[in-house]
């Protein structure tokens, strides 16, 4: 082996020690962002939300502007006119919609008891494995970890890391999540955990418990981070496997995952934490 | 050394709007790794060292804005970096075909040892013949695109290559 190779294998093996060190440590654990990696975010995440908009408003020119150019040249005049009015007509439907997203979270914060901040989604999990979202609100809002994520259709997640001006909120579609939850109707109790974007499951729920495709999923209150009777889901499939202790129940969220923009979060903090910090 | 800082700044662009491209669907059909490239590229043309620091730098950015265990796409991308390092021994890098199926076959491994990983932490997530064959074609997919950026990168730096 020559010197250089076995630097480059020394290299190697002390960083793959840290990583390993990192994932050891973090096992099993919900910790918030350290200061370093909070430094990182803040530094970071502006960049995140640029870029973000620039796309957003580039897609938008494009496809409501360029698309358009390949025009007969006699009609250039009369069809740029129209352009601008297509322009024009698509930007106040973009209000519309905007006005009318933010009147549903409106009205939604108006039924929770709990005071709330509305957050703008601004960048989403870049591994593509796990469902998570950053929000261009943190500490100096008054966030905290395990504070409640919701939009106007129902619970969005909670949150993971907070650093001053942003966070990271795990989703409930995720694989590491856990919401308990109860069937609206009948009141039965279990655990609902994400499978994929557009599906979640109610593990937990006895065979004798009794529940039906499109019942309403809401939160139970029991799991300490969500309010009480917030919408999490609805049943669409029931499974009754002979081997399993439990049913085998299929939940389809409220929220549109891959559509979310804006999100409130529900400044209700966690009374484990609250209480570990008032003994430290 | 403009290619290294390009290669650094394109990544963090990368990072952290993939998320927003793909959003957030799982391995898509063409989930195209330009990390691994770029980390080849350096290995190529900038030596181990610079590989290896790009890797686990990157690796930690993923795992700070993911939901993630932290450090665990360093661990994935130090893998990879093994991967190609050793593969160098095997392949020529600086060709055409020992880029694709060097960087193919370190974009598959780093999948592969993801999904054990989780399927070791019980995750609901099983290696199903659909994924893996997902996994291959963004793995060619990548190893494909990764041709180009190293004629591109090259065009821009004159550098000599360096034996790996």
């Amino acid at each position: 082996m020559t010197p250089g190779r076995i630097k480059t294998f020394w290299i190697w093996i002390v960083f793959l020690f840290i990583a390993l060190f990192l994932v050891s440590s973090n096992l099993g654990k919900h910790r918030s962002w350290n200061p370093a990696e909070q430094l990182l975010v803040e530094v970071a995440a502006p960049i995140q939300e640029l870029s973000y908009k620039t796309v957003k408003s580039v897609e938008g020119i494009w496809l409501k502007y360029f698309a358009l150019v390949n025009l007969r040249s006699q009609n250039v005049k009369l069809l740029n006119e129209i352009n601008k009015l297509r322009m024009e007509n698509d930007r106040y439907r973009e209000l519309v919609s905007t006005n009318k997203r933010l009147r549903e979270l409106l009205q939604f914060k108006k039924k929770i008891h709990w005071p709330v901040v509305a957050a703008q989604v601004i960048g989403r999990d870049p591994s593509g494995w796990f469902e998570s979202i950053i929000i261009d609100k943190g500490k100096s809002s008054g966030l905290k970890v395990n504070m409640p994520v919701v939009n106007s259709r129902g619970v969005v997640g909670r949150l993971v890391s907070v650093s001053p001006n942003y966070a990271k909120a795990l989703l409930i579609v995720d694989q590491n999540s856990a919401v308990d939850c109860l069937i609206q109707r009948s009141r039965e109790k279990g655990i609902l955990k994400g499978l994929s974007l557009k599906l979640c499951e109610l593990d937990y729920v006895v065979k004798r418990s009794d529940v039906r495709v499109g019942d309403r999923v809401v939160t139970s209150g029991m799991g300490r981070i969500f309010p009480k009777g917030l919408p999490v889901g609805e049943v669409t499939e029931i499974a009754d496997i002979s081997w399993k202790l439990f049913k085998d129940i299929k939940v389809k969220p409220l929220v549109d995952f891959a559509k979310l923009e804006e999100v409130l979060v529900i400044l209700k903090e966690d009374p484990l934490l609250s209480q570990a910090k008032k003994k430290e | 050394m403009i290619i290294p800082i390009i290669a650094w700044v394109i990544s963090l662009f990368y990072i952290l709007n993939k998320g927003n491209l793909i959003k957030g669907g799982g391995p898509g059909f063409l989930d195209i790794d330009l990390v691994t490239i770029f980390m080849c590229y350096l290995l190529v043309r900038h030596g181990s060292t610079a590989a290896v620091v790009f890797a686990f730098v990157q690796g930690i950015l993923i795992d700070v804005f993911s939901a993630g265990l932290l450090g665990m796409s360093a661990l994935l991308y130090l893998i990879a970096f093994f991967c190609v390092y050793f593969g160098c021994r095997l392949l020529d890098l600086l060709s055409p075909r020992g880029q694709v199926i060097l960087v193919a076959s370190a974009v598959f491994l780093r999948r592969i040892v993801f999904v054990l990983i989780l399927e070791a932490f019980s995750l609901k997530v099983t290696l199903s013949f659909s994924s893996i064959t997902l996994f291959a074609i963004s793995a060619i997919a990548t190893g494909i695109v990764a041709v180009p950026v190293f004629v591109v990168f090259d065009r821009l730096e004159r550098t000599p290559a360096r034996r790996v």
